[in-house]
């Protein structure tokens, strides 16, 4: 191993990292102590006072607490927020100080392994919004982590790469997750659509409305009633479905024997793990298959973070007229910002054909070109600009480049938002 | 019902310099268009390192190579452009089919027609100089179209229509006189006529005096005149006429600003 491969979870409370093992050929988590609670690095951060130093996780916590710096938390929230903090008469950008905090998270691999080089970071988030993915891309600028080597996913996209990298006994049928953490109690739900090629797997994210406050967990009487609480979430969620595997998570679930009734409801014909990592290891199996010369899984993923429709138009290549791909079902949307340039022969409107990979029900979306200066036909060259802002919204922007010195671009832009499913 | 063409290749960071447009082409869209529609302006000399280099960049290696072939192997012009044609594929099939055809009408005119028609394709382009300097070279030279007086006085006109499009009166209306004499063109007078006019003189040219008659002479100030005035809604007259409906000071700011561009577009022109 020469260069890193990380994944990591990246959340407003705590956050793990997972470092790809090429001796193990998986994930390994990275532990601060000896037990494997220890992977949660609270995403904290605090500044030594009187000092360019910066810390992180609990160290960070200690110093705060004895005073000798200023402590930042809740970096997520502030950097979604683009706000910024005050720290010793200076202001910080939430981005500047997102940066030191990866700038420190990086500090941990690269000092236990001695590697100094990273290859790949995939960041696990819980929302996928884009004013977050730019700052949060700003913010690994700053720390030297090009453009090209980070990825962003959703929790949905992690854990479903986490259970497509488990044995295939293990996801037979339907597969489901709960994340239990102090910002609430997630159910995931992953499922493999075996009879097409290449095969689907369908996932989704579905925040329940029974989480609870972690710190009810400090007594008996809490104890109960939180178990209470998940075991008629259990109930209700998992009821008339074939579940093969369960998978427990978030750290709610460091132990769970404060839920006997809810691990016995879960249990029943089902294979059940608990643990912590999970996220950030789905996040490392997808970092170290960006390395890969060819995906390793042949799946189109479905799930919060991916497109779940195709979009494409027909235009001429090398004299034939073929359906040229924009953006592909199952591509993550944060990276499917597509550009391509086109000549209008005689065209007067850009149809854009719109595929959802469940259905195949092909539907048009016509932008019409009217409002481009009129020119001889064949002299006009637009640029078609396909940006989303989240699996669903798709923005095309149509610009008008003109035909060189022979007809100068007006740079006029034609601008359309549309839904997808 | 149309297509779309997908651009394949980004444009070159050296792109391909006609001087005769005084334009850069920066794709192989860019470089059929030029072929296609400037066929006039385009000469033995075109295949050349300049166009290899470009097309190297545009990634058509093998169509260099091709070209490269054909010239070896003695290929003339118009088959070497309509090889670029067709491996660019920008043009159709019926395109293509229709530049052939209008490739075989220029194979039959002659070498001193096919520079006429590069001058007036320049003259029609706005280059002035451009088109005087293939005239004056046609004239130098010792080709038998350009002896037969007919395509003399031809050539002479053109040429001074392009010292009356630079306001070189005097030397327009020489070469007028000069192409009058070799043929006695009936059409000549009149243009005569003008071309005194814008001098400031609102006569017959000397030595014509007995030839076009007082009621000939009138006819020549009535269409003048028709012509000038049908010049306010036409080209630039029309652009000026356009501004007329601003307020001041707007206007003024608008006038200068037109003839800027249109000094610029001269200049442009001229300095090729």
């Amino acid at each position: 191993m020469d260069e890193l491969i990380l994944g990591i979870d990246l959340c407003d409370s705590y956050s793990q990292i997972s470092i790809f093992s090429s001796v193990k050929n998986a994930p390994e988590p990275f532990l601060m102590g000896s037990d494997e609670a220890s992977c949660l690095i609270p995403t904290v951060l605090c500044k030594m006072r009187g000092e360019e130093n910066w810390l992180i996780g609990s160290e960070a916590y200690r110093r705060a607490l004895m005073g000798e710096g200023t402590m930042v938390d809740k970096l997520v929230k502030l950097l979604h927020k683009d706000g910024s903090a005050t720290i010793e008469g200076t202001q910080y950008s939430a981005v500047t100080l997102m940066g030191h905090y990866i700038e420190q998270l990086l500090a941990l691999p690269r000092a236990k392994y001695g590697i100094r080089d990273v290859r790949c970071v995939a960041f696990g988030l819980k929302d996928l919004n884009p004013d977050l993915l730019d700052r949060l891309t700003a913010a690994c600028d700053q720390v030297g982590l090009s453009r090209d080597k980070i990825r962003f996913l959703s929790h949905t996209e992690c854990f479903s790469y986490y259970v497509a990298s488990q044995p295939k006994e293990l996801w037979p049928n339907m597969v489901v997750g709960f994340d239990l953490t102090d910002a609430g109690l997630d159910y995931f739900e992953l499922r493999a659509i075996r009879g097409r090629r290449p095969q689907i797997l369908e996932a989704r994210r579905e925040p329940l409305d029974e989480a609870f406050d972690l710190d009810i967990l400090e007594t008996p009487v809490g104890e109960r009633m939180a178990d209470t609480i998940l075991s008629n979430c259990a109930d209700r969620m998992l009821t008339k479905k074939l579940v093969s595997s369960v998978f427990l998570t978030g750290e709610g679930f460091t132990s769970v024997k404060w839920a006997p009734d809810f691990v016995k409801k879960i249990c029943n014909k089902r294979k059940v793990f608990g643990g912590q990592h999970l996220f950030s290891d789905g996040a490392c199996f997808i970092a170290y298959d960006s390395t890969l010369p060819e995906s390793a899984y042949p799946y189109v993923c479905i799930c919060e973070g991916r497109l779940a429709s195709s979009i494409s138009l027909y235009a001429v290549k090398d004299g034939r007229n073929e359906q040229i791909m924009l953006a592909n079902a199952g591509s993550n949307w944060y990276e499917s910002r597509v550009s391509a340039e086109f000549i209008l022969d005689d065209v007067h409107s850009l149809d854009l054909i719109i595929t959802p990979f469940s259905t195949q029900r092909v539907e048009t979306i016509s932008i019409s070109l009217s409002e481009l200066p009129a020119r001889p036909n064949k002299t006009t060259r637009i640029q078609v600009i396909l940006s989303f802002a989240s699996e669903n919204h798709v923005t095309v922007r149509i610009v008008d480049k003109g035909f060189g010195e022979l007809f100068p671009a007006s740079e006029q832009v034609i601008r359309k938002d549309f839904l997808i499913s | 019902m149309g297509n779309l063409i997908l651009c394949k290749t980004r444009p070159a960071e050296r792109p391909y310099y006609v001087p005769e447009l005084g334009i850069h082409l920066y794709s192989g869209e860019e470089l059929s268009y030029y072929i296609y529609n400037n066929l006039l302006l385009i000469d033995e000399k075109f295949p050349d390192e300049r166009l290899f280099d470009f097309l190297r960049q545009i990634e058509q290696d093998k169509l260099e190579d091709r070209i490269r072939r054909m010239r070896e192997q003695g290929a003339g012009l118009y088959e070497i452009l309509y090889v670029i044609l067709q491996d660019l594929r920008y043009y159709s099939s019926a395109e293509l089919f229709s530049f052939r055809k209008q490739l075989e009408q220029m194979s039959l005119g002659g070498a001193a027609a096919r520079m006429k028609a590069k001058g007036d394709a320049l003259f029609s382009r706005g280059k002035y100089f451009s088109a005087l300097r293939i005239y004056n070279q046609l004239l130098s030279s010792e080709n038998r179209e350009v002896s037969g007086a007919d395509f003399a006085s031809r050539i002479l006109v053109s040429k001074g229509a392009c010292y009356a499009r630079v306001e070189d009166y005097p030397e327009a209306m020489r070469c007028l006189q000069q192409a009058y004499l070799l043929n006695r063109d009936s059409s000549l007078p009149e243009k005569m006529y003008v071309l005194n006019v814008m001098m400031g003189r609102d006569e017959l040219p000397p030595g014509l005096e007995n030839i076009v008659s007082e009621e000939k002479l009138e006819q020549f100030r009535s269409n003048l005149q028709n012509k000038k005035n049908l010049a306010q809604y036409q080209g630039k007259g029309l652009e000026a006429a356009a501004l007329l409906d601003k307020e001041e000071p707007e206007r003024t700011e608008a006038y200068l600003e037109l003839l800027y561009r249109w000094k610029d577009e001269y200049r442009k022109n001229q300095t090729t």
